[in-house]
């Protein structure tokens, strides 16, 4: 009987194209670490294409707007993949020498929505003076955005997004 | 611009109405002002009545606080030399952009796309402000994508704490 | 429509409130805020914030486009000010600013054809009255206007109908009180220009209205 063990993994294959990702204690956060940089300072004219690093150019709907509008060039600087277990801070240093620390606080349970919910932490310059320490909740699959730290004649934003490992 | 059927024009009723005629000029037009002509500067004043009551209204209730602290917050920008042209990037980023917008279609069809929209429950921050940030989310046309945004001073600074 | 009053309430002039006073605070504030004083640039914004809005709204007539090119109008400033000469005042320069933002805007986001050669921009009155400015008032209190919900509608549609070439000078005169040649300044052409521009979008605006409220457009009956 052939058809019975196909007809199952079509189903599987059907229930993990139809199903949002699981959860599970485990997961898999991508930081992309991207330098914003050459302000715009003329004040006429259509305003040049910006310049944006091909690697992040599933980032472009976001990058081209306000408040990122102010900046022309958007150059990735750095990706970070982590493996985020419950409860469990993971640190990696930015190029601006300060350290992010990304935190899975609660995987939050299903409320009947399309994706699970997360909730996390997200700390800058733990123990410096110059520190910020956040703590939200995202879809599963989420991307959130934390800019505005000064570098390099522009600022840094970092581009999060959690999931049980297929990157969304 | 001109109006024949009044000894004074269209032109100079405008600019007696905009205030841009001088002391003589403005003499000079009200010593030769006749019914039509006051009737046409009511109907002036009327419209710019109008207008400025309607955009009052629509102005009630605006506020950039955030945008603004943002700014007050983010380092001074610096003078730069205008941009080179470069070609070749836009059929780059074309190809590129065909190609996220490919790879989302397919994680919108298998799932639906998630919110980019978080519920920021705290914000506490020291040497420098933080404000959350919304920019409309093109995916879900109802919910917006979530920018923490927070300028910390590069140097080591008093803390300013806050909480949110 | 009321018979209009026989007296006259002719406009006076505008005169623009301790104007003096004001742009000395301005050239100030800019000093500062050129100096790197965040809170001083910050100032200046929150002083014209509505009113920046206001002019992006007028061209835009959209409440959300207007607040996002005003958020990118602001952050475009802030990046600018190094370069800001001081020759015009600070808000001529935010305004040409926020109408170039608004312009950009529109030609992005909506594929909307941004028309300012005026031949063109003119061409709108096309099938209106082929005389001038019109003698009729619709007739109505603007205080008491503003509670007027069906006057609002037909306002914003008429509005709605005009170029954002004439909504930008409408909205720059007569809401923004500008002079001519700071007009010219802000949208970058001759002061002709803002004349001719002026005065077609006031005639297109009262034959609209008159239209809307069911009146016939000077002219036609005259």
């Amino acid at each position: 009987m052939i058809r019975t063990p196909l007809a199952l993994c079509l189903g599987a294959l059907c229930l993990w194209l139809a199903a949002p990702a699981q959860a599970g204690e485990h997961l898999v956060c991508t930081v992309r670490v991207i330098q914003a940089g050459d302000a715009v300072t003329a004040a006429q004219g259509t305003e040049p294409v910006p310049k944006l690093d091909p690697r992040i150019d599933r980032l472009r709907s976001f990058l081209l707007k306000p408040p990122f509008t102010a900046w022309r060039t958007f150059e990735l600087l750095d990706s970070k993949t982590l493996d985020v277990v419950e409860g469990v801070p993971q640190s990696f240093t930015l190029p601006n020498q300060k350290v992010a620390t990304l935190t899975l606080v609660q995987h939050l349970p299903d409320t009947g929505g399309k994706h699970h919910r997360l909730r996390m932490q997200l700390e800058l310059g733990k123990g410096t003076p110059n520190s910020l320490k956040t703590v939200f909740v995202i879809d599963e699959g989420g991307l959130v955005l934390q800019a505005g730290q000064p570098h390099r004649h522009g600022i840094l934003v970092l581009g999060t997004s959690c999931n049980d490992g297929a990157e969304h | 611009m001109t109006r024949t059927s009044s000894h004074l024009s269209d032109d100079l009723l405008q600019r007696y109405h905009d205030g841009e005629l001088s002391a003589v000029d403005r003499v000079d037009v009200e010593s030769r002002l006749d019914g039509e002509s006051r009737l046409r500067l009511e109907a002036l004043d009327e419209l710019r009545g109008l207008l400025r009551t309607h955009s009052a209204a629509e102005c009630s209730g605006v506020d950039f606080a955030s945008i603004i602290d943002a700014i007050e917050k983010s380092p001074p920008a610096v003078a730069k030399a205008p941009p080179r042209k470069r070609r070749g990037l836009v059929s780059l980023s074309a190809f590129s952009a065909f190609a996220a917008g490919a790879f989302a279609l397919f994680f919108f069809l298998r799932s639906g796309p998630p919110s980019n929209e978080a519920a920021v429950e705290s914000l506490e921050v020291s040497g420098g402000s933080a404000t959350v940030l919304r920019m409309p989310d093109d995916r879900n046309p109802n919910q917006t994508t979530t920018i923490i945004w927070a300028s910390l001073e590069e140097e080591p600074g008093q803390g300013t704490g806050g909480t949110l | 429509m009321q018979t209009p009053s026989t007296t006259s309430t002719v406009a006076a002039p505008p005169v623009a409130p301790d104007a003096a006073m004001d742009r000395a605070d301005d050239a100030a504030l800019v000093t500062r805020a050129r100096s790197g004083d965040q809170a001083a640039f910050g100032k200046l914004l929150r002083k014209y914030e509505r009113r920046v809005f206001s002019v992006a709204n007028g061209i835009l007539r959209n409440v959300d486009d207007a607040r996002d090119v005003c958020q990118e109008a602001f952050w475009k400033a802030h990046n600018a000010l190094a370069s800001f000469d001081g020759q015009a005042q600070f808000f001529t320069w935010m305004y040409r600013i926020t109408v170039n933002v608004a312009i950009d805007h529109l030609r992005k986001r909506r594929g909307e054809r941004v028309e300012f050669d005026d031949a063109r921009a003119n061409g709108e009155d096309e099938g209106a009255d082929p005389n001038g400015l019109s003698p009729r008032r619709l007739g109505f209190d603007p205080v008491r206007a503003l509670e007027d919900r069906e006057l609002r509608e037909q306002l914003e549609r008429a509005l709605k109908e005009l170029s954002p070439a004439h909504r930008a000078v409408l909205v720059l005169r007569e809401v923004e009180g500008l002079a001519y040649q700071e007009m010219a300044d802000v949208v970058g052409c001759s002061i002709g220009t803002i004349m001719s521009r002026l005065f077609h979008a006031r005639k297109r605006m009262q034959s609209l209205l008159l239209a809307e409220r069911g009146e016939v457009p000077v002219g036609v009956d005259a």
